[in-house]
């Protein structure tokens, strides 16, 4: 797997923003973490044009009728039949198209590239593999920028504006693990305000208050995070004043939300996404989604065969469409389960699961994410595995995967659980049972988190 | 009443081709045969009428030589006694200009050794003057002169040719280093 590595100048990547004064604020500030990565949003004018476009869409744009399709699709599928190899062989009308499966695109990914795609626009991201093996997901700048945009449309219909502009930071990426990139950058779509990735981990900071320090100064219009992260920050208590809290990655729980809306004054929106399309649907009561993207449609498909489920049935969310050219989807099964409702001419995604945090707990008793030991375990290419941890912090651990030695594996544990940690661990070559390539699972429960 | 060969019956014709119509056509005074006074001499015998003056311009210098020759072999294949019996008027410019393409994706000797060549010209001259080999359906006709067609299978290999090259190109760009850099990402997924 190849590591991301900051290679850009910074013109490079604000081609439109002039003024870079902020962005050094942002990174000389005496409190600032110790970044390690350089990041920009990569808008040129022809981009950001795109991107306005994209939003004119979101505002405007209805969605489906309920046992209807999109007026969009036949438009769309006929370009993907046209202009992506993977689907060229497909026949037309979308109940006739296969279900697409996210090792199909983790094995062949430029078999997914439009032919209308310029390759030097294409950008690459590697996911970490919390739910599945490591893939490399390719998009561009534009497809990048519309998280924004997405974002935008979910706090309007809350009466929330971003205000953006230099020297107001508007989104905060909070992470909590032992290890991840992290910058100050700036966003062209938000005329030049601040965006930052920071990590919670003392080791990231020169001194342990600059972390609150540095969050209180530049006090960020929206913290985006994961449930567990939030707790995290929460317990730090920084006298800051978002405008909202975008919390994702996993289910954030009610007894959670009502500390972190009690805390910072602020509503906390918990947000159902993928690397592969970005945003799907956003809940502000628990196990209820509503769908956010009429650019995006959502079938709930039969586990074992394409069949369509009917309206209130369970089965797998899937996806079609979405605006990266480097990854259209054509139903597309995420690997979460939930039945699609819908209510006022809006669909909702209902008991979604598949995404339920799981409680990881350290020798010393501190909370690990399970995104630490995704990435820990990237090392070994494994095809899959599954970790359980017992209620007496035993790891059991079950691996399929030529490379791994179990010497190396219980090596991984002792790093992040701590010396101590009892594993067993068992290694079975190749030959993996098929189902979900990534499970995790825990006698601790998000209660012992205080989730 | 008309008999239809089949297509059997056209390749073994074809193949049966005698090496004088295989000799360089005549051109800027070098080669053996006069092409275009062969063509008019199969019009004459086909229409029936021997005296007739002069009717198909070939401009002979304005040709590959890999094209006049496919021209002689066509004037063989329609030395077959079917066309005789059928009427000619088909026999126009459209058709014998119609060779200069496919005539410089083969080599001239494989239309009457090579199996699948003679049947894909065969087909190609019954299609053209609007006959159904004996035997079968206009579809199933048409299905197996797609199956035989030059043109067709060189654009499938051009096309995967591009393919490869952009999957090659695409793969290129995912090691870039620029393009690992990425982008902002703005939340978790």
């Amino acid at each position: 797997m190849m590591k991301p590595v900051a290679v850009l100048s910074d013109s490079e990547r604000f081609p439109l923003i002039e003024d870079l004064g902020f962005l050094k604020e942002l990174r000389q500030d005496s409190s600032a973490p110790i970044f390690n990565f350089g990041s920009g949003d990569r808008l040129t004018s022809d981009k950001l044009a795109q991107v306005d476009n994209y939003a004119a869409r979101m505002r405007a744009q209805q969605f489906w009728q309920k046992g209807a399709q999109p007026d969009w699709l036949p438009e769309f599928l006929d370009w993907c039949r046209a202009t992506v190899p993977a689907y060229r062989s497909y026949q037309p009308g979308i109940l006739q198209m296969p279900s697409l499966h996210r090792e199909q695109i983790a094995s062949t990914p430029w078999q997914y590239v439009s032919d209308e795609c310029v390759a030097d626009d294409m950008l690459v991201y590697n996911t970490s593999g919390s739910t599945g093996a490591p893939m490399d997901v390719l998009f561009d700048a534009v497809s990048q920028a519309a998280w924004i945009v997405q974002l935008e449309s979910i706090l309007a219909a809350d009466g929330i504006g971003l205000e953006g502009g230099p020297g107001r930071v508007s989104i905060c990426l909070v992470c909590n693990q032992e290890s991840t990139l992290t910058y100050a950058s700036l966003s062209t779509w938000l005329r030049g305000a601040g965006i930052l990735k920071i990590n919670l981990n003392p080791a990231d900071w020169r001194k342990p208050q600059d972390c609150v320090c540095y969050l209180e100064k530049h006090d960020p219009e929206i913290l985006t995070g994961d449930p567990f992260t939030f707790l995290a920050l929460a317990e730090k208590a920084p006298a800051i004043h978002p405008k909202a809290l975008v919390s994702s990655a996993m289910t954030l729980h009610a007894g959670l939300r009502q500390r972190l809306e009690s805390q910072f004054k602020c509503p906390v929106y918990d947000i159902y996404s993928l690397t592969e399309c970005r945003m799907i649907a956003v809940a502000r009561e628990v196990g209820v989604y509503r769908l956010i993207r009429p650019d995006l449609y959502v079938e709930i498909l039969h586990p074992d065969k394409d069949e369509v489920l009917r309206e209130g049935e369970r089965g797998e969310i899937t996806v079609t469409g979405g605006i990266n050219p480097f990854l259209p989807l054509v139903r597309y099964r995420s690997g979460d389960y939930g039945s699609l409702r819908h209510d006022n001419g809006v669909p909702y995604l209902h008991d979604l699961s598949g995404r339920a945090p799981v409680v990881f707990v350290a020798a010393d008793g501190n909370f690990i994410n399970n995104v630490d030991i995704s990435r820990a375990l990237c090392e070994f290419a494994l095809a899959g595995f599954s970790l359980h941890q017992r209620k007496d912090r035993m790891l059991e651990f079950s691996a399929w995967g030529e490379e791994a030695s179990e010497a190396d594996v219980r090596r991984v544990f002792a790093n992040l659980f701590g010396p101590s940690v009892v594993c067993k661990i068992k290694i079975m070559g190749a030959g993996m049972p098929e189902g979900k390539k990534v499970q995790y699972s825990s006698e601790f429960s998000e209660t012992d988190a205080c989730l | 009443m008309i008999i239809v060969p089949t297509i059997s019956e056209m390749i073994h014709h074809i193949k049966r081709c005698p090496p004088e119509f295989l000799a360089p056509p005549l051109q800027r005074g070098r080669g053996e045969i006069h092409t275009e006074a062969l063509v008019n001499d199969i019009f004459r015998m086909l229409s029936g009428n021997p005296a007739s003056p002069k009717r198909i311009e070939l401009s002979t210098a304005k040709r590959s030589p890999a094209e006049l020759s496919l021209i002689q072999i066509c004037c063989w294949a329609l030395s077959h006694p079917f066309f005789g019996q059928i009427d000619c008027g088909w026999l126009t410019d459209v058709f014998w200009s119609q060779l200069g393409g496919i005539a410089a994706l083969v080599k001239t000797e494989l239309w009457v050794t090579d199996e699948e060549r003679a049947e894909e010209l065969a087909r190609m001259i019954l299609k053209c003057c609007g006959y159904v080999p004996a035997g079968e359906t206009p579809e199933e006709a048409l299905d197996r002169f797609d199956s035989v067609n030059t043109v067709k299978r060189m654009k499938v290999i051009e096309e995967s040719r591009a393919a490869n090259e952009r999957a090659q190109a695409i793969r290129r760009q995912m090691a870039e280093q620029r393009a690992r850099e990425a982008a902002n990402v703005y939340g978790r997924e």
